[in-house]
């Protein structure tokens, strides 16, 4: 039947060649052919048949689940489910139920060794044939595809050798049921075994050095993000987020949300997304940075906000996305802009302790596939001066001006000298040369080519840029001008400060860059869930 | 054009007409005919001999110029001159009231000797365990006073749970510009205490009396152990100081004790360790005994002599 309705559908194309026709024909009769073996084998929804003729003493114990419809079949939903993390010497000899995927499985005669693994946790399972598993279970078990869902009921039992190859070393499950709840195409684009192999650098390691390529890993993102080291980090990732809130919400901050849409570049106008607004064109907005200090303005004294941000920079780097998570925060102060500057700098030390003292689990889990040396920090946080950081470079012959911009190599450099003098990952950059930061930038009353501003930075790259602002609407007309940005394009962000406004400063960082820097990751993808870049808009 | 210092003539007078090529390969008929001959006809060769004559006239004129110039720049001069002794008038006013506030430094003979490996900012690193606090160096913040400032600050690494009891006293901050700036890590460095001054270099200084050494080398003179003593006495030192070493390495009390005893020894009926001064020994054996508190037992000279030590150092 099956090779007549092929033919039929076949002949009623009309248009193709004999070659064609008899290469159609080969598929059908293979197609055909494994149809008939497959219902020989007797696996899944008929296991009372099979080849052997025997009666199936595993019947009814392994098989496919069905789909899951929620039809209150009031003993499944009684079933009582134990996490894989949870399975330590404690629950030996006790017979439980576990969800898990198939991570591998490898049959060996009449034994068939399973690898269950729940997230990042995995398990050995084994199935013997005995007088209560039949050879047909076993084969099924063979049989099923890698990361299939699978239902299990086994036994917990001690095991005299730690099983090096999971992560519960001390126990292994005795399967006694084995069901499939969903099952995984049989080819996948990516094995989670070589994704999740650990990255060498020496090339001569023995046996298998299979890697995934990083692109091919974004395409198969659901793939790749089954590996323990990407749970690993997004967990790390929400620890971040979560902690920057509490941390700033214990300070007294308030979190406002900022529009993601606005009418005019915030800043200069380079860089924006142009996006079309009903009859018009609106843009996406790159730094939420006018409306912390529009909320300042309006009384709110210390402000934070968690949102996307958007670059349109075309620049294909290891550390630039077009759409990421700024973290961003804006404080009143009284009469010194260290003010901020030290809250902010407490705000990171309790957010890399927390990072340190809550995350150590998925921090070792990451460092197992990307070995790299634990962040170090300094509780209070190292404050250098710009002159400090020029004179240190130039102690290690860099010819740096005084009033030049760091470099991004001379960035890395330095990091390398602080990290070696004083130990630390984090440090804070202060009083950089007027020159070479925006015009809303407050100038150093001591010194003319000085200002106000700071920046961050963690493993020599540089995470956060800030500054005190000038808040007097005279003065930033003055500064504006000097600068010669079109008054006419910044007349709302001038306009805010007219009716009086604290003095203030601030500034933000990028979510993914910090938790990159902070594993100490080479390439910003790996901590954005789906990554967005010039040439990536999917998955 | 007047405002210009030096006044150039024209070479050439642009009124002039020009001379037009003599040969006649090119020649064009005039288009807009009946404008008679070309004036071109009318000058056929280059006069060169015309050229360098009026250079040369130039020349010549510009002599009498010469003096008008130099006036000029004598002017301008005189006028630069004027204004620096004006910035320098106002500078001096300017700076008054902070010299006011600066205690006078009557310590002047004073110097430190150059140390060109501590860079120009002079920014030391100094690691040490929470477990052995280096007092020493907080007693050299306080005796070296205003001769020498020690701008001193504290860090806790993220390798140490806690910040140490004593971290609150670890601060010493200075008006004005400090001519050490210390950096004080907290971290697991066990008793080596350990000095960093240029890590390009590697330099290091390891153990707490070897950087009271070398503090004691590039500080004021007048604390140097080693200037202005015989030799003999400086052995002395190098003794003491060895043992307050030996005392932060070692383990069992009867080995503690034994060196403890010789710090008795040393100190015998004087006041200080090396006689009516207060000296680098007696810092030293100081900061080492706190370290140890209270475990260790003194006998009554000592701790007369603690005392004595923590009221002035502390």
């Amino acid at each position: 039947m099956f090779l007549t309705k092929k033919f039929i559908k076949f002949y009623s194309a009309d248009a193709k060649s004999k070659k064609a026709l008899k290469k159609q024909a080969k598929e059908a009769e293979k197609a055909a052919k494994k149809e008939a073996h497959k219902a020989a084998r007797g696996g899944g929804a008929d296991p009372e048949e099979n080849e052997d003729g025997g009666v199936d003493v595993s019947a009814g114990k392994y098989g496919a689940h069905g789909m899951i419809q929620s039809n209150g079949d009031a003993e499944l939903i009684a079933r009582q489910f134990v996490h894989v993390r949870d399975l330590e010497n404690d629950k030996a000899d006790q017979i439980v139920w576990v969800r898990g995927r198939l991570h591998t499985s490898r049959a060996k005669g009449k034994q068939c060794f399973v690898v269950i693994r729940q997230q990042e946790f995995t398990v050995q399972g084994l199935l013997a044939v005995s007088d209560t598993i039949s050879k047909q279970f076993v084969k099924f078990a063979s049989n099923v595809n890698k990361e299939s869902i699978v239902d299990v009921q086994a036994k917990v039992s001690k095991v005299p050798k730690k099983i090096e190859s999971c992560s519960q070393k001390d126990v292994e499950l005795h399967i006694q049921q084995l069901w499939v709840v969903s099952s995984a195409k049989s080819q996948l684009p990516l094995l989670i075994e070589d994704a999740s192999r650990p990255v060498k650098d020496d090339e001569e390691s023995d046996g298998l050095n299979i890697r995934v390529n990083q692109d091919t890993r974004l395409d198969n993102r659901v793939l790749d993000l089954r590996t323990p080291a990407n749970q690993a980090i997004f967990r790390i990732e929400a620890g971040v987020c979560q902690l920057f809130r509490d941390i700033l919400t214990k300070k007294g901050f308030v979190e406002i949300h900022t529009p993601k849409i606005i009418s005019a570049a915030s800043e200069g106008g380079a860089n924006v997304f142009t996006v079309s607004y009903f009859k018009g064109s609106a843009y996406l907005a790159q730094s939420p940075q006018l409306y912390k200090q529009m909320a300042i303005a309006a009384d709110f004294d210390k402000v934070f906000t968690v949102g996307a941000v958007f670059r349109a920079e075309d620049s294909n780097t290891h550390r630039h996305l077009t759409e990421f998570v700024g973290l961003d925060l804006e404080m009143a102060f009284k009469y010194h802009y260290h003010e901020v500057v030290d809250t902010i700098g407490n705000t990171f030390t309790e957010i890399f302790r927390g990072l340190r003292d809550n995350f150590a689990v998925e921090i070792a889990t990451v460092g197992q596939q990307f070995a790299v040396e634990p962040f170090q920090f300094l509780d209070p946080p190292l404050k250098l001066e710009f002159p400090q950081a020029i004179a240190m470079l130039r102690e290690a012959g860099v010819t740096v001006g005084d009033e030049d911009d760091l470099s991004t190599p001379d960035e890395k450099l330095l990091g390398k000298l602080v990290k070696a003098k004083y130990n630390t990952d984090f440090y804070i950059l202060d009083k950089y040369p007027l020159a070479v930061r925006p015009f809303y930038t407050m100038p150093d009353p001591n010194n003319k080519k000085a200002s106000n501003s700071y920046d961050m930075f963690m493993r020599g790259e540089e995470i956060l840029s800030g500054a005190q602002r000038i808040h007097d609407a005279e003065f930033l007309t003055e500064r504006a001008k000097h600068h010669a940005v079109d008054l006419e394009k910044i007349k709302a962000y001038i306009d805010a400060f007219r009716f009086g406004c604290p003095p203030h400063a601030g500034g933000g960082i990028g979510m993914e860059r910090v938790v990159m820097l902070y594993l100490g990751l080479d390439n910003i993808r790996k901590t954005s869930m789906f990554p967005r870049d010039p040439k990536r808009i999917t998955p | 054009m007047s405002t210009c210092m030096y006044k150039l003539r024209p070479l050439v007078r642009d009124d002039d007409p020009l001379p037009a090529p003599t040969h006649d390969m090119y020649r064009m008929k005039p288009v807009q005919g009946g404008s008679g001959p070309a004036p071109t006809r009318a000058a056929p060769t280059v006069r060169l001999a015309d050229l360098s004559g009026r250079v040369e006239e130039l020349i010549q004129g510009s002599k009498g110029d010469m003096a008008v110039l130099e006036g000029r720049q004598e002017d301008i001069l005189r006028k630069l001159s004027k204004l620096r002794i004006d910035i320098e008038e106002l500078r001096s006013i300017l700076r008054q009231p902070s010299q006011v506030k600066t205690p006078p430094l009557s310590t002047g003979t004073v110097t430190c000797p150059p140390c060109p490996e501590l860079g120009e900012n002079r920014d030391i690193v100094l690691y040490a365990s929470p477990e052995h606090p280096p007092y020493s160096i907080l007693a050299l913040a306080r005796i070296w006073g205003a001769s020498c400032p020690i701008q001193l600050t504290n860090h806790t690494h993220s390798s140490v749970q806690e910040a140490p009891a004593a971290a609150q006293t670890f601060c010493h901050s200075v008006t004005g510009a400090p001519r050490f700036n210390v950096t004080l890590v907290w971290k697991q460095v066990g008793a080596e205490t350990e000095l960093v001054i240029n890590p390009f270099k590697f330099t290091t200084v390891r153990g707490e009396t070897n950087i009271l050494r070398f503090l004691s080398r590039v500080g004021p003179s007048n604390f140097a152990y080693e200037s202005g003593s015989d030799l003999s006495r400086v052995a002395q030192f190098d003794e003491v100081l060895d043992n307050c070493q030996r005392l932060a390495r070692s383990h069992t009390v009867k080995e503690k004790q034994a060196i403890i005893r010789t710090f008795n020894a040393s100190l015998g009926k004087s006041e200080w360790i090396f006689g009516p001064q207060l000296s680098i020994a007696d810092i030293a054996v100081w900061s080492v005994l706190k370290q140890q508190e209270p475990a260790a037992a003194l006998t009554q000279t000592l701790s007369k002599w603690m005392e004595r030590c923590n009221s002035m150092l502390l």
